[in-house]
């Protein structure tokens, strides 16, 4: 198993958005403390030898890239901004000759197909921008995976997507509560150039369905 | 742009016949990568592997078996073109178009990377 300090200095090779991060696409970069914190923290939870990962809205790719320390099969990185995305394919390549590829898209209205990917992980926008967008990313995170879900959110949206959680047939469990800094811009309310907004890592555990099994309970 | 990742995109345009997206090649690249026996195995049972072997074989690959073979765990020659084909070749510039004759929509692919994202008045 990799190092959390091996790969907290292979993650601070991932440079920060390049020119102005756009504000409305809320793009701020996943410190590599956290980031290397939080794939110790999956490792806690499961191994991800040869599976097929997601990582949706990547940025700078910088939870990717610690998806590609741990020996996965391949990596799915979604992005909207076509910009970001040649950088971050670009710097990736440069730095690990894993498997991955980048989709230009749009979460909101993006197809899956029926066969899924076994683990998505993901820094989704807060929300601040643009209302209930987290909600989005995951819902189709639930659809688009046979496994597992991690993501960043708002620690005061924690009851909320607890909620959202059962109603998706999934298990709801805060890994850790992190302290994030947000560049001051992303919000009116804070006054100095770096400002705190409280974070929670989230697992939303994958429930096998046993259709067939009920079926024959109910009968 | 892997072929692993054609394997994964839908128009998104229209809901109905828009899978697997027609593609169109105009320039591919091949980049070494080491072969993991293990993880191509594991990886199979999760392709739509028809999609696959159809856009292969399409592509100029002819030999490419169009089921997946028996004891493929020991076939070591079908796992080599296999990891080739998903993990080593590159689209770098072409497009890809739904196959469903009222959308035909095309997405293009630029410096390797499938752009998806809709217009306004197509979403």
């Amino acid at each position: 198993m990799i190092k959390k300090k091996q790969l907290e200095s292979f993650l601070q090779q991932v440079p920060d958005f390049e020119g102005k991060p756009n504000w409305n696409l809320e793009q701020h970069m996943t410190p590599p403390s956290f980031a290397s914190e939080i794939i110790q923290l999956i490792l806690n939870e499961e191994s991800l030898e040869n599976l097929v990962c997601a990582d949706f809205g990547c940025g700078t790719g910088m939870l990717t890239a610690g998806l590609l320390c741990c020996n996965v099969a391949h990596v799915c990185a979604y992005e909207f901004d076509e910009k970001v995305a040649q950088e971050t394919l670009q710097t990736l390549q440069e730095m690990h000759d894993g498997a991955f590829d980048l989709i230009i898209t749009n979460i909101k209205h993006h197809k899956f197909p029926s066969h899924k990917v076994d683990l998505v992980l993901m820094n989704p926008p807060f929300g601040t921008k643009e209302a209930n967008i987290d909600t989005v990313f995951l819902l189709q995170a639930f659809e688009h995976s046979n496994g597992n879900v991690y993501s960043i959110h708002k620690s005061s949206t924690r009851q909320y997507l607890e909620k959202l959680a059962i109603e998706n047939k999934r298990t709801f469990k805060v890994l850790k509560e992190f302290e994030f800094p947000l560049p001051k811009k992303f919000s009116k309310y804070h006054k100095k150039d770096l400002a705190f907004t409280q974070v929670d890592f989230i697992k939303f555990g994958y429930v096998k369905q046993q259709e067939g099994k009920q079926e024959i309970q109910l009968n | 742009m892997r072929l692993l990742v054609h394997n994964l995109l839908m128009c998104n345009k229209c809901d109905k016949n828009n899978y697997p997206l027609k593609i169109e090649v105009n320039k591919s690249v091949i980049m070494e990568l080491e072969f993991k026996k293990d993880a191509i195995l594991k990886l199979i049972p999760k392709l739509d592997f028809e999609v696959l072997s159809n856009t292969v074989r399409e592509l100029g690959f002819k030999q490419f078996p169009k089921q997946i073979p028996p004891n493929v765990e020991q076939d070591l020659a079908f796992l080599k073109d296999l990891h080739r084909v998903l993990f080593e070749t590159h689209i770098m510039d072409g497009q890809l178009t739904c196959p469903n004759p009222s959308c035909k929509r095309n997405y293009p692919i630029t410096n390797g990377i499938p752009n998806m994202i809709l217009t306004e008045d197509e979403q």
